[in-house]
């Protein structure tokens, strides 16, 4: 229930948070929020209705797929797998490989997370925000789009590390270099959560504290930090469950260093082991699973915020040149990171072979943008993804909606299950969708839902791919709903249905343009996430449904890196441009009412 | 700030130190703008000394607050207390505590904890803090609670606890900033005078925002009334009542009937005014005498009503609202073009008059009040 409870994610939109609580935000008073519906009422058709679908959208999108990876994984074949991870030193190494990647991925993303956030609420420095921006670019690039730029720069023969220092290391080659390429593409969702979260405390609290005597390194030890940590638990859950799902990174960066979701692809697509795959996918549940429990229960024992009275002051500005000096030091190193990452992506795109023919080219947008593979799939990805983004967002919101206003009892239940779509890695959704949507899917006999999956099934099995997009994308629409809707006087509501209006016209009336910025930032990250996703979909590609994601993928294993980076300058503008669309889509909403 | 251990019952006072002096304090929040938040405001705060800053909103009260308490740097203008300066204090170091109309309760603290946060900052070993908690806690029957998250307080509870952090340190200055605004009216009233009995027993210097008029008269020894930015007058709540500077201040400062007038003499302290007809004399405020156009302040409880038959009172008037409020009535009445209100306390059953009535009416001159217009 609290996890988005002072949290909000807003990708591309960093003003979303404030302008989605200037209008209602709720009044000052010691009354603790009321649960809306009204009491003991029974639960209206309407509301029926929308919870029905919601649970049998989450059980086709998560549910069943899980189900199918558990009872496969327990099959016969699947446990000659399993059981080795009690008898073998790899297998276990692997295991503990992967949990190992999820939690330095986690504890230093977090950490950069925080670092950027902090500067960025409570410092003034010059270029805030384009820093502020350039934290959020990695949200439209593919991660791996990361990884072929960081093996330019610093891999074996590459132009920074042996071009400019004359070494020939291997050292970014496995933990170092997945860690480094992993936060930093995982860190912007990481980063808005905490940025929000930041914005929102009460400088009150600090105020109280440096005026009761306590230093500032006391107020920020005593006061800041512990008011946060439920979103410092957000934070490393998000970038645990990326870090350990992701399977094109280890494939191209992780050198020996073998994880289990690269493990699940290598067994499924190079060994046709399906009940393998499903083993490896169970073992890679379990850490995140338990990181997604962990971290559910910090953050309610953390979220004791209440609201009582109006905020008063203004944001502290930390001046302290000790506690300045590194953190901008530090701040300016990841922006530079950022510029050189991606100037080296955009100029790899350009040149014939980046640090070893630099003439300049247009011959790698010619193959991705004329080719017939690379046009097929930037349409087929375009198409896909845009039929997801209004299912993801509405179904999001739908859930919050349910979870905020509508339900009583079980609205911790429904939160609880619509947000372990974020504890389930990817990997885990794209094996699971293998398994349950190759064949007809039957409930008691009774046909239910045609061949998704393949490249004979309904529109090329573009249906399982839009679903598992749909899959990733819809815990972070409910999340930011959650945190939308929870600003919201009930009491606005209920003016409206005191006036007359019935419950759905009060939703589309009051409550959809209150919480349009929220809807907005859903449907974006939704849009951005499903262009750049790989770990589902990668094993539910046909020759009908080709995506992006995988022809990038391709051409990094490869190694021809100028064709990547041309597909990856083509995918990021298609975001930019998405995201444009939606902006002023959603804003037109809003003037025309 | 003194660390030996006191029962709060020990009636000390600390009337020694604890003077507050601003002077001349202007605040400009956006550079280069001229609007001043604070405009000029010079005021001296004696130890020990409770006084309140009054105000409409928007009038620069919370900034002066907060620039005392460390969170503002005025734009000019110093600060001190007890002769030291102020502004070259951070807010850790300054002696003073500030509530906030939001209690800013640390949520991931009990109650205990949060009160104790000052004195563990300070430097003071456990088993003090933990004694002075105590005695706090026990003063503000808090005990039970102590153990609490603020969350599973309730308002008043939450409202006792802020005052305990703030005091339990003694500062030797401490703050409010509508401290009480997020009460019911019953609760109000009662923290009012447990607040007051607390700062009376600690001896400490206070400055407290209120937004209530009630508030400033019921508490202070010295109420400020400002406007935008500027002290219109500072004086016991009595003198502010009756005795007000301005036209302004009269009418922030209770119900007031006001008459355009012109003297016809006037002494150091009383003037000659002619009103319906009748020359009254009336007491004045000293700048009445440098100018001939005046205002004539009299408050609703100083005029005499009298029904039509008895015919005393130089003026009539028709009721137009009579609104019984159990010790007294208070009437809306029209007289010619103006409309004026009246109050009669703790009348008889039926000497309440019924609304449409005619009256005469006059007034009590030595509880009017002439002032510049
Ligand atoms: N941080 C700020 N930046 C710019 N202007 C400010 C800031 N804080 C206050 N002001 C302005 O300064 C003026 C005085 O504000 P202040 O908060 O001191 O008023 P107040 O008397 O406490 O009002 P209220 O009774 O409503 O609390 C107002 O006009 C306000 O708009
Ligand atoms: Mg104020």
């Amino acid at each position: 229930m609290t996890v988005g409870s002072v949290t909000a994610v807003t990708p591309g939109t960093p003003a979303a948070p404030e302008t989605g609580g200037s209008a209602a935000t709720l009044p000052p008073g010691r009354s603790k929020r009321r649960r809306r519906g009204g009491s003991g009422r029974r639960m209206d058709g309407i509301t029926l209705a929308m919870l029905l679908l919601v649970i049998a959208a989450l059980t086709l999108l998560i549910g069943l797929p899980v189900l199918n990876v558990l009872s496969e994984a327990f099959s016969e074949d699947g446990w000659a797998v399993l059981e080795r991870f009690f008898t073998s030193p790899v297998q276990r190494g692997m295991f503990v490989n992967t949990v190992v990647l999820g939690l330095v991925t986690g504890v230093i993303g977090t950490a950069v997370a925080f670092m950027l956030a902090y500067a960025q609420a409570r410092m003034r420095f010059p270029g805030k925000r384009i820093v502020h921006l350039l934290t959020l670019v990695p949200i439209i690039s593919p991660p791996f789009a990361v990884a072929a730029s960081t093996i330019t720069l610093f891999g074996r023969s590459g132009m920074i590390t042996e071009g400019f220092f004359g070494l020939r290391s291997d050292f970014i080659y496995g933990l170092p270099g997945l860690t480094f390429v992993l936060a930093l593409s995982y860190l912007p969702l990481a980063y808005l959560n905490l940025l929000g979260m930041i914005r929102a405390l009460d400088p009150a609290h600090e105020e109280a504290a440096s005026s009761l005597g306590a230093s500032r390194w006391r107020v920020f030890r005593t006061v800041t930090l512990p008011m946060l940590v439920p979103g410092f638990g957000g934070a490393f859950l998000l970038l645990f469950v990326e870090a350990i799902s992701d399977l094109s990174n280890p494939l191209v960066l992780g050198g020996d260093y073998s994880v289990l979701a690269s493990s699940a692809y290598n067994a499924i697509i190079g060994q046709y082991n399906l009940p393998g795959g499903a083993a490896y996918a169970l073992v890679l549940m379990i850490p995140a699973v338990a990181v997604f429990i962990i971290q559910r229960y910090w953050a309610q024992r953390g979220s004791h915020i209440s609201v009582t009275g109006k905020p008063s002051g203004k944001p502290p500005t930390t001046t302290a040149p000790a506690i300045v000096l590194p953190v901008l030091a530090g701040v300016y190193l990841f922006a530079a990171t950022v510029v050189l990452l991606y100037g080296t992506i955009i100029v790899g795109a350009f040149v014939r072979i980046l640090g070893v023919n630099n003439s300049f080219t247009l011959d790698n947008f010619e193959y991705v943008l004329t080719g017939n593979i690379g046009s097929e799939a930037m349409v087929h990805t375009i198409r896909m993804a845009l039929v997801a983004t209004p299912i993801a967002g509405v179904l999001g919101m739908l859930v919050a909606w349910l979870v905020v206003t509508k339900l009583r009892r079980g609205a911790g239940l429904l939160d609880f299950l619509g947000m372990l779509g974020i504890a389930i890695p990817g990997t885990v959704i794209g094996i699971g969708y293998l398994l349950s949507y190759s064949t007809p899917t039957t409930v008691f006999g009774v046909p239910l839902l045609p061949t998704l999956v393949g490249g004979s099934a309904a529109f090329g099995g573009a249906i399982a791919i839009v679903m598992a997009f749909c899959s990733s994308s819809t815990p972070s629409g409910q999340r930011v709903g959650i945190a939308a809707l929870k600003q919201i006087d009930p009491s606005l509501e209920e003016a409206s249905q005191s006036l007359g209006v019935s419950s759905a016209g009060t939703f589309r009336r009051i409550t959809l343009p209150l919480i349009r910025p929220a809807f907005m930032a859903a449907l974006m990250y939704a849009f951005a996430s499903a262009m750049t996703s790989i770990s589902a979909v990668i094993f539910l590609t046909t020759p009908n449904a080709r995506l992006l994601t995988q022809q990038i993928h391709n051409m990094v294993e490869r190694g021809q890196f100028g064709n990547a980076f041309a597909y990856c300058v083509v995918l990021m503008v298609i975001v930019l441009i998405a995201m444009l669309a939606i902006h002023l889509l959603t804003k037109r909403m809003r003037s025309v009412r | 700030m003194s660390t030996e251990t006191a029962t709060p019952a020990m009636h000390q006072t600390r009337s020694a130190s604890g003077r507050l002096e601003l002077t001349d304090l202007v605040k400009i929040y956006e550079p280069g703008s001229d609007v001043r938040a604070v405009d000029g405001v010079s005021l001296q705060i004696e130890p020990g000394e409770f006084v309140t800053l009054l105000g409409p909103s928007g009038c620069g009260k919370t900034t002066i607050l907060r620039t005392v308490a460390g969170f503002e740097t005025p734009t000019s203008g110093s600060l001190t207390l007890d002769g030291k300066n102020l502004l070259r204090q951070s807010p850790s170091r300054r002696p003073v505590s500030m509530v906030f109309q939001s209690y800013a309760l640390f949520p991931h603290m009990t109650v205990r904890e949060n009160v104790g946060y000052g004195l563990k900052a300070a430097g003071i070993r456990t088993r003090q803090v933990n004694e002075r908690v105590d005695e706090a806690l026990e003063s503000m029957s808090l005990s039970p609670y102590a153990d609490r998250a603020p969350a599973q307080l309730s308002g008043g509870q939450q409202q006792r606890v802020a005052l305990a952090r703030a005091m339990v340190t003694r500062p030797e200055v401490m703050l409010f900033d509508e401290p009480l605004s997020n009460l019911d009216a019953a609760l109000r009233e009662h923290m009012r005078l447990e607040i007051r009995r607390l700062q009376r027993q600690l001896g400490t210097t206070a400055l407290y925002v209120t937004h209530d008029q009630a508030e400033a008269m019921a508490m202070s020894d010295r109420v400020v009334v400002m406007n935008s930015g500027r002290i219109e007058q500072v004086g016991p709540p009595r003198e502010i009542y009756r005795r007000p500077a301005s036209r302004f201040v009269a009418g922030f400062v209770g119900r007031a009937n006001f008459f355009d007038i012109q003297r016809r003499s006037a002494d150091e302290t009383s003037a000659e005014v002619e009103l319906w007809g009748r020359v009254y004399t009336v007491p004045a405020h000293p700048r009445a005498r440098e100018t001939e156009d005046l205002t004539l302040l009299v408050r609703p409880e100083s005029l005499k009503l009298t029904p039509e038959s008895g015919e005393s009172g130089p003026a009539t008037a028709v009721v137009t609202a009579a609104v019984f409020m159990g010790d007294r009535v208070e009437y809306e009445l029209t007289s010619g073009e103006s409309r004026l209100l009246a109050t009669v306390m703790d009348p008889a059953e039926d000497q309440i008059i019924p609304e449409g009535s005619q009256v005469r009416l006059d007034l009590i001159p030595e509880r009017a009040w002439l002032l510049p217009a």
